[in-house]
């Protein structure tokens, strides 16, 4: 049930509104979403330039971003958690007999503040509606999907936490 | 459904011929870049501290704050 109420505070908008309390935006930097709960702990430290994904139907994807500070700096060493789909739109840990972590690996920028990695295209996929939050959102007559999208969550001692 | 932020959506650009040498990917394939911009500790807490007192203010309550809560000024 615990995933059920974590996609009820979701779809509501509750996360999100908690979230953009205690962590506030100034226009020039990049805004929070939600978590999920396909986040782990066990994704694997990876150098520049890795292939984090391996579903062979996934089109492959080439990923080069930078985290700057609000000034425009570029910023060293700041620890990157990143996590998506295979092209079925599930997680790894959507499957069972999950022997170690796929399309999810931690990174770190370097120097100037570049991060790169291979990965594959986003899908879009439906938020689990087999329970209590798939019934409501019928009766509100809203569809389940979320877009394709790629997670971030990037932490540095000194800078405030960011999922996105 | 979730109300997307439109400053996190991006087109998939193409990977061009220098790109495709530098990191070591075929020509054409596809190419996600962003430019994440994280905000400080302290700009965090400031703004989040002013957004705090504003909403009080609007609210009309005389409020100052401790350890980040905004609680009664009953001087």
């Amino acid at each position: 049930m615990l995933q059920e109420f974590i996609l009820l505070s979701d779809i509501l908008g509750l996360s999100l509104l908690v979230d953009s309390i205690d962590h506030p935006k100034p226009p020039s930097s990049t805004e929070g979403t939600v978590l999920g709960p396909f986040h782990t702990h066990d994704a694997i430290s990876e150098p520049n330039g890795t292939q984090i994904a391996h579903d062979p139907q996934g089109e492959p994807c080439l990923a080069v971003c930078t985290v700057k500070d609000t000034e425009g700096k570029p910023i060293e060493g700041v620890k990157i958690d990143i996590w998506e789909t295979d092209s079925n739109g599930k997680y790894d840990v959507q499957y069972e007999g999950r022997e170690q972590p796929d399309q999810r690996a931690v990174m770190h920028s370097d120097k100037e503040g570049v991060f790169w990695f291979k990965a594959i295209v986003p899908v879009p996929y439906p938020i689990p509606n087999d329970g209590p939050v798939g019934k409501l959102l019928k009766v509100l007559k809203r569809h389940c999907y979320r877009p394709s999208h790629m997670h971030f969550m990037m932490e540095k001692p000194g800078f405030d936490h960011l999922i996105t | 459904m979730f109300g997307v932020k439109e400053s996190l959506l991006i087109d998939l650009g193409t990977v061009d011929a220098e790109q495709a040498k530098t990191y070591g990917v075929k020509e054409g394939g596809k190419l996600m870049s962003y430019d994440f911009v994280l905000v400080s500790e302290q700009e965090s807490r400031e703004l989040r501290e002013k957004n705090a007192m504003d909403a009080m203010k609007d609210l009309g309550f005389r409020m100052k704050l401790y350890n980040g809560l905004p609680v009664p000024e009953v001087d």
